[in-house]
């Protein structure tokens, strides 16, 4: 056994030179952004900026409106996940450990949501949303306005619901031993309260990791955005990267710079918390 | 788990308190759209009309649009072009990652799996400036090699195949992962016991690595399969679904005839036919999942 432990450094090294290749884009990405057009422009490439130009994330960021769209994405991740986080934890611990009427339609329900694609509902949800009743304008039928059309809560609203959550945080309070309610009981606590006062605040570590993957999931939206608003002040950051790329001149280093702004804080936050981003991630089908 | 009935009731009333605000959620923003590709599958509707009912017409309309048809092959070229290579290299790179002799797996890992961590349409943006004609670095590597450049995503014949590549690349790590975590389920003395007979590495590999993450593959053929189908965004950000409609999807052209045509009819119609795929692998997944589950046990 001793002997079959030993490292082999040659396949070690060749697997890192691999795997230093396979994120040559994310180095090009930072490294380009930090160029001079001229350098990008040159004819003969160089991996590394000669001087790394940083004011061209200044240059980028005071094109178009980017503070807004820093702002529109920052805003709808936050409420979109913490919304999303408490309603998932409340059905999960429910699932997991009370019984009621109804229990077994609604959670196969949620299962048949685990594989269904957002994308796929593009156009009817586009029809219900700029239909909703007494939204934006809308009358009792959902006639006259705009509805949820170029509103934070169109841009919130889709996310919440996902059933992804629900049955991470079923599988997560299932661990927990089944004492811990009958105790709660005999100190004479009700379901509700035994949820908030003992069950969430066990859950830190389902919150970070399921946290970590709803915010980078809502962060990372491209498609119901892009249909659900079409004011420039209502864009995310995707979309902004999508039109700032529209520009019939493209300058590169600063499509670049903003191209790093929106994807380094990502990279950041996985290099922190890897664990949970892959965990929770190989524990899942669709992306978040 | 109720002592009595009184209880059980009270338990309930929390139970839904509980459960509904998530349901509620679930059944009008999920369970309703997907009720509602089926409704508005068989009408005309163009938002400012109600919807018209036309029987069967839209999917009649389909079989000769051609935009269509050629969206159905596209989608059908990047599925399995897509998910092929995803399962293989994962699959490589996972098994090597697992071996006991190799060092550093935690930066190898982290390595592998960057690619997947931030946005599609960032990464969509980073490659176009790889495929752009004159500063990219394709074409710069090409000029070294003394070959003709190319332009990458304006040639019908090579924009696909670009777009492609972008879905590879950045899917590969995802694969690794949940190859890695299959892997972790294959008892070390069944290799052990291979190599008291004298099996080879090959050998190995395909009498007892293969068949022992099966269920892994399959979990991976059905997410990377389902994902596939529903590729949009790269596609509207890298190429807007040209040159002459070689790179459009069937979620693109779900995205023009809703969005730009107003024909939110035709649109649904074409949506049912991914729902139909979709919920057709969904329930493959339900029952060899479950039966594999239960051999299992």
């Amino acid at each position: 056994m001793k002997g079959s432990n030993k490292k082999n450094y040659i396949m070690t090294g060749v697997l890192l030179l691999i795997g230093i290749v396979f994120i040559l884009p994310l180095v090009m990405m930072i490294s380009g952004s930090l160029k001079t057009i001229g350098e990008i422009n040159s004819a003969h490439f160089s991996l590394f900026p000669k001087v790394p130009q940083f004011h061209n994330y200044i240059d980028a960021i005071q094109q178009g409106m980017w503070i807004r769209w820093i702002f529109n994405s920052l805003y709808v991740t936050f409420l979109a996940t913490v919304i999303s986080l408490l309603l998932n934890l409340m059905a999960g611990y429910a699932f997991a450990r009370l019984n009621f009427p109804g229990k077994g339609i609604m959670f196969t329900l949620a299962l048949t949501g685990l594989l269904m694609p957002p994308q796929v509902t593009l156009a009817p949800m586009y029809i219900m949303m700029s239909n909703f009743p007494l939204v934006g304008g809308n009358n009792l039928f959902g006639d006259g306005g705009t509805g949820f059309i170029n509103t934070y809560s169109g841009l919130i609203i889709p996310f919440i619901a996902g059933s992804f959550g629900v049955f991470l945080a079923r599988q997560f309070y299932l661990g927990f031993p089944s004492s811990l309610d009958d105790s709660s009981r005999i100190d004479g606590c009700n379901r509700l309260q035994t949820f908030f006062k003992i069950y969430l605040p066990l859950s830190k570590p389902l919150i970070a990791s399921l946290g970590i993957i709803k915010a980078t999931f809502t962060w990372n939206q491209y498609a119901w955005p892009l249909v659900i608003t079409n004011s420039p002040k209502m864009r995310t950051v995707q979309l902004a990267l999508d039109i700032f790329k529209g520009e019939d001149f493209v300058e590169w280093n600063l499509l670049l710079a903003a191209t790093t702004f929106v994807a380094l804080p990502l990279l950041l936050m996985f290099l922190k918390w890897q664990d949970a981003f892959i965990q929770v991630n190989a524990s899942s089908g669709t992306k978040g | 788990m109720a002592s009595s009935k009184g209880k059980f009731s009270k338990d309930a009333k929390d139970a839904y308190i509980l459960v509904l605000p998530f349901f509620v959620f679930f059944a009008v923003f999920i369970l309703i759209p997907v009720f509602n590709i089926l409704r508005f599958s068989f009408t005309k509707y163009d938002l400012f009309s109600k919807p018209a009912f036309v029987g069967l017409h839209n999917f009649k309309f389909m079989l000769n649009d051609p935009v269509f048809l050629q969206s159905l092959r596209n989608t059908l070229i990047y599925t399995t072009f897509t998910v092929l290579p995803v399962l293989f290299f994962g699959f490589i790179i996972a098994n090597l990652l697992n071996n006991r002799t190799i060092g550093a797996k935690r930066t190898l890992r982290v390595l592998f799996y960057m690619p997947y961590v931030p946005s599609m349409v960032s990464m969509a943006v980073v490659w176009m400036w790889f495929y752009d004609p004159i500063t990219g670095i394709f074409n710069h590597l090409l000029t070294a090699l003394n070959l003709p450049p190319q332009s990458w995503l304006s040639d019908p014949n090579l924009a696909l195949p670009s777009i492609i590549a972008v879905g590879i690349w950045q899917q590969i790590g995802y694969a690794m992962v949940i190859y890695l975590a299959g892997l972790q389920m294959v008892p070390y003395s069944m290799y052990e016991a291979a190599d008291i007979e004298g099996a080879g590495p090959l050998r190995k590999m395909v009498s007892i690595t293969i068949p022992m993450v099966k269920e892994t593959t399959f979990f991976l053929v059905v997410v990377l399969i389902i994902r596939s189908f529903n590729v949009f965004g790269q596609v509207n950000v890298m190429t807007s679904g040209g040159p002459l409609n070689r790179t459009t999807t069937i979620i693109h052209q779900v995205y023009l005839r809703a969005f730009s045509d107003f024909r939110f009819g035709y649109a649904s119609s074409m949506s049912f036919i991914v729902l139909l795929i979709v919920g057709f692998i969904t329930i493959l997944n339900f029952k060899y999942g479950r039966t594999a589950h239960e051999r299992e046990q």
